[in-house]
């Protein structure tokens, strides 16, 4: 890459670090309200119809 | 196709299996797009930067088909009042941003060796800002409203006048003399890039393109639960 390595490595980190941001923050936002799902039908006595 | 997934259980059934497929599919294509991309040879011109197309590309593209994505949902939000079209506009708004975002970033790092600026107000960066903008404008007042009814509404309003600036960050290197490269793909008489560029950069925008469906598809899913458990916290108040 020579001189332009630090561009070349720079754009590449930031496309990893943003895209890995984004897959923890669905990830995590599933999981979350998938869970309060779960846990509001246990306390109102339903059967889940959530896949 | 969107009569058959505006029924959630279908779409909840539909998204369980294919957003992780497509999650599958978008790391073995980036995997051997970036495989096949790093080893290309140096530009003759541009050197070793010619690397950063690889994810500033798929990066403008996928900024561009998120905002379509959301517009379209705004639109089925608006005219049709349908909770998953509204679920689905909120969901890809914040992913748009981060494409559009990551554009602009490794547009001024491919832009400060080639140019001698890390910015400059040309049309395609100046329209490109814009849409990082409209995505910014949808969110902001998505979370400036309390009714969420009111909030869809208004942002969905927003949404739609963006869509205008789609065509113009599409067409500002044809319409503009632009610093920017002008379209080098989908030109008359066949691309203009070379084969040991364009299979990597094809197979890393199909990449992105299915990372956006399975990242889209989830964060509806997610969506769909927080909705479904803002109502069973009401019926549990009860």
């Amino acid at each position: 890459m020579g001189k332009y390595a630090f561009y070349v490595l720079a754009a590449y980190g930031v496309s990893a670090l943003t895209i890995a941001i984004m897959v923890a923050d669905t990830w995590l936002r599933a999981r979350r309200w998938r869970a309060e799902v779960r846990r509001l039908e246990q306390v109102l006595g339903k059967t889940g119809t959530e896949p | 196709m969107i009569t058959f997934l505006a029924n959630p259980q279908r779409f909840m059934d539909l998204s369980r299996w294919l957003a992780p497929s497509l999650g599958v599919l978008a790391v073995v294509l980036a995997c051997v797009g970036l495989g096949m991309g790093l080893n290309a040879p140096p530009d003759y011109q541009q050197g070793a930067t010619v690397l950063i197309m690889f994810v500033h590309v798929p990066a403008a593209w996928l900024g561009m088909f998120a905002y379509a994505c959301l517009a379209g949902s705004a639109f089925f939000g608006l005219v049709f009042r349908h909770s998953l079209a509204d679920a689905a506009a909120r969901a890809a708004a914040p992913l748009g941003a981060g494409f559009a975002l990551l554009a602009l970033v490794t547009g001024s790092l491919w832009g400060r060796p080639m140019w001698g600026a890390w910015w400059v107000w040309d049309a395609r960066l100046t329209s490109e800002l814009i849409l990082f903008l409209f995505y910014v404008g949808y969110l902001a007042l998505q979370a400036a409203i309390d009714d969420e009814a009111k909030a869809d509404r208004a942002a969905s309003i927003l949404a739609l006048v963006g869509a205008v600036n789609l065509p113009i960050v599409h067409y500002s290197v044809v319409w503009w003399n632009s610093l920017h490269q002008g379209e080098s793909i989908f030109v008359k008489g066949g691309p203009l890039l070379s084969a040991v560029y364009l299979w990597p950069l094809a197979l890393m925008a199909l990449a992105y393109t299915f990372g956006f469906g399975a990242l889209w598809l989830t964060r509806i899913r997610a969506e769909v639960w927080r909705r479904r458990a803002g109502a069973l916290a009401v019926q549990a108040a009860r």
